[in-house]
């Protein structure tokens, strides 16, 4: 290839470059602000990028219906981060260098949170994580907030949920990766500070063909509850090696013993009857009714023609919360009477925080006459009460459910109160 | 320029030094030697992997990641062992995918590689800290220079070039050597070569272990950078990705290998991310590896040598210098 081809494809690159930068930055507009859906959009978790999209997008559009903030549009920009840390980077860095007004981010996600989180918080963009990362409990930037639950706090659900059960004594069957290890160590302290009483602790290697070492050593401890967290078929051979050995035992596992493969895996071998019986599990209490979810619901399902197949995401704890906090974004911007991101940022706990005399709201359009009628309020999401700790974290409430009939039944809850109440 | 434009280029320097000097590794096995290594991520993973276990000190057992091993090396030791790792491991692999295999079936071993590399990092949680993988790698040097996060950056690009010109020097020695001739006529015609006294198994070897220690060397540089190292960050395409570059830039030359790194993961992966959003959520980043296979294709049918061919080596007729070259040394000509 000659001298002019190279020059032809280096000249193509650089045109694709500017032309696509100078499209994307008129497209944003000079009065418009700017969302960063900041997640993977591809690569293995690139089911991350449409979840939160489909929760930005009606956001956005339903506060651009109301008149928008302080006379600005919003609007949702992509920006893949391919769950991968070394993508991400220059991601981050590429979206606070080129996207105009950007005033806030959705994620980053856990696959790339600790290589971009200290990015973003130096150039002081507003994040709504949807990282559960244990490490961002006590973090102390402050641009970092976090609706969702962290992965660890779903220990303290567990307990407290056993606890009202009445059990005391109890058994933790944890799988030995990372994920569901994260769930120990404050399973551990919750119940312990409960009066509860952790007769074994079993970290047991996933997918194995048979347990009866562990059963029979669950057996002599004489548990009466199982805390669990395992993958489907380790779950299944398990459980139903203890049904022959000994008979079950109430188990309560986490969000995963709530999902499809998992239940189907153990009703497989337990059989449906044993399965609603002994069986419950925790999730984040997200449940589709309220006034705010209805007004979620209905901006999502209007938003056909940008989110496709809305309807799935309806009932998605995460859709909603990211949602929420596009709303959360809008509302602190009005409180502040400023778009600047620094500005805004302090009033991010303001408007979600629980007060006396505060005037409770449930979108963006009734929390925006609230303000200009010079009220305090409260915005209670689609996901539920947002209550932000010192580190930025929202815990949230969990639901107890069972499997029954092939449907999930919910069983009960744990507030966001209790759950923080436990865990200082 | 905004700190933060500064902030993106700078990133995107240290990405493209890193590319450069991986193209270079992957250049002396497939563009000199004609070794198809599919597995070529792995060795800059590993390299990653021993740069960020042994500056990140030793796991406690409240740490929030556990992995193998773990020291406080100081910059740049972490960086050298990670070469070396990635020439030991490329030894073990070569001892056993090289000595007999050819071409399809050596590139399917090496594909194998790569996805069994994956899958313990994946479920052996202990040896890399599992899927979630590893996180809060300290930078070099930050605790002794004192600077601005944005005068950081600018150093570790100086500090990368440095590295690129290393690198370059090392197989700017092997290439341009008899020896490069030895690995070039191995790749022309295996049995040619061997007639010729050549040991072609050794020569493969020495490719293999060297190009592997060169990707390890790029792994750290990236890892210390960004910090973080997980599984998704080899996924068995990435080495595609360098495969493309090559076949794009013109593999057995170094410029080509530059070129390629240049235009293929630096200005057509980051140009795509540019590109104004259309389609459901997610459609852009989907055909992007389409399109890098689009382009490897594209490539391969109209210009199979790619925008900066290798040089062909020409050697004098007999007729035309018969005396000056009887039985001495041939002189290479430019073409």
């Amino acid at each position: 290839m000659n001298r002019t081809c190279i020059s032809l494809i280096l000249l193509g690159s650089l045109v694709v470059a500017s032309g696509a930068t100078a499209i994307q930055a008129s497209a944003s507009g000079s009065g418009t602000l700017t969302i960063g859906e900041f997640t993977p959009f591809s690569g293995p978790d690139g089911s991350f990028g449409p979840e939160l999209a489909a929760g930005c997008i009606p956001a956005t559009q339903l506060i651009n219906s109301e008149g928008g903030v302080l006379g600005h549009h919003l609007n949702c920009v992509e920006e893949d981060t391919r769950g991968d840390p070394a993508d991400a980077v220059p991601a981050a860095n590429k979206m606070i260098a080129s996207v105009s007004n950007l005033i806030g981010a959705l994620g980053p996600s856990s696959d790339e949170a600790l290589a971009t989180v200290p990015i973003l918080n130096q150039a002081k963009v507003p994040m709504f994580v949807e990282t559960g990362q244990a490490a961002f409990d006590h973090t102390s930037d402050k641009y970092f907030w976090r609706i969702t639950p962290a992965d660890d706090v779903k220990g303290y659900a567990l307990a407290l949920w056993a606890h009202r059960a009445g059990y005391t004594r109890a058994a933790a069957v944890f799988g030995s990766d990372v994920g569901s290890q994260s769930d120990v160590p404050t399973l551990l302290t919750a119940w312990k500070r409960l009066g509860g009483k952790m007769v074994v602790n079993q970290r047991i290697a996933l997918d194995s063909s048979s347990y009866e070492t562990e059963v029979e050593q669950l057996v002599q401890a004489r548990p009466q509850v199982i805390f669990t967290e395992v993958d489907p078929q380790t779950g299944a051979t398990y459980f139903s090696e203890l049904q022959q050995l000994h008979g079950l035992i109430p188990v309560i596992g986490t969000e995963v013993s709530l999902e499809g493969p998992w239940l189907r895996a153990v009703t497989g071998a337990l059989g449906a009857g044993p399965t609603a019986k002994y069986i419950e599990g925790m999730q984040p209490y997200a449940p589709p009714s309220g006034p705010a979810w209805k007004v979620f619901n209905k901006a999502l399902l209007k938003a056909r023609a940008s989110v496709p197949s809305p309807g799935q995401w309806s009932a998605d704890p995460y859709t909603m919360t990211f949602y929420d906090a596009v709303n959360v974004i809008g509302l602190a911007i009005l409180e502040a009477h400023s778009t600047s991101r620094s500005a805004y940022n302090q009033d991010v706990a303001k408007i979600t925080a629980p007060g006396a005399g505060k005037t409770v709201v449930y979108s963006f359009a009734a929390g925006k006459a609230a303000l200009a009628a010079g009220k305090k309020i409260q915005y209670i999401g689609a996901g539920g009460p947002i209550v932000f700790n010192r580190w930025h974290n929202s815990t949230g409430a969990f639901e107890a459910a069972k499997y029954v009939h092939h449907r999930l039944v919910l069983v009960g809850s744990v507030s966001a109160q209790q759950i923080a109440k436990l865990s200082h | 320029m905004s700190s933060a434009w500064q902030f993106y280029i700078s990133s995107v320097l240290i990405y493209l030094g890193v590319d450069i000097m991986a193209c270079w590794g992957l250049n002396l096995q497939f563009g000199y030697a004609g070794l198809v290594n599919f597995s070529f991520i792995v060795f800059q993973a590993a390299g990653a992997y021993t740069a960020a276990v042994l500056t990140l000190g030793r796991p406690g057992p409240a740490s929030i990641q556990q992995y193998l091993g773990g020291a406080h090396w100081p910059f740049p030791l972490p960086v050298l062992a990670a070469g070396a790792v990635g020439a030991l491991l490329a030894a073990g692999v070569g001892a056993i995918g090289l000595r007999r295999l050819r071409s399809d079936y050596e590139a399917m071993v090496m594909l194998v590689v790569s996805l069994i590399a994956t899958s313990i990092a994946t479920n052996q949680t202990n040896l890399v800290n599992g899927a979630n993988g590893l996180d809060l790698v300290p930078k070099p040097l930050a605790g002794v220079l004192h600077v601005s996060a944005l005068s950081y950056q600018w150093f570790y690009v100086a500090m990368t070039a440095v590295v690129c010109v290393l690198v370059f020097l090392l197989v700017t020695l092997i290439t341009g050597s008899p020896l490069g001739r030895s690995l070039r006529a191995m790749r022309e015609n295996e049995r040619a070569a061997a007639a010729l006294g050549r040991n072609v198994t050794g020569l493969r070897m020495l490719a293999f272990v060297v190009g592997g220690g060169i990707a390890g060397i790029s792994g750290a540089i990236l890892v210390m950078f960004i910090s973080a190292w997980s599984p998704g960050s080899w996924l068995y395409p990435e080495t595609f990705v360098f495969f493309t570059a090559l076949i794009v830039g013109g593999s057995g030359n170094n410029m080509g290998a530059v070129v390629g790194a240049v235009l293929v993961p630096v200005a057509f992966l980051e140009a795509t991310r540019f590109l104004p959003q259309f389609g459901p959520p997610g459609f852009i980043d989907a055909v992007q590896w389409i399109a890098i296979g689009l382009l490897a294709l594209v490539f391969l049918w109209f210009w199979p040598r790619g925008v900066v061919p290798e040089r062909r080596r020409r050697f004098p007729r007999a007729r035309s210098q018969p005396a000056a070259t009887g039985g001495g040394r041939l002189e290479q000509n430019s073409p």
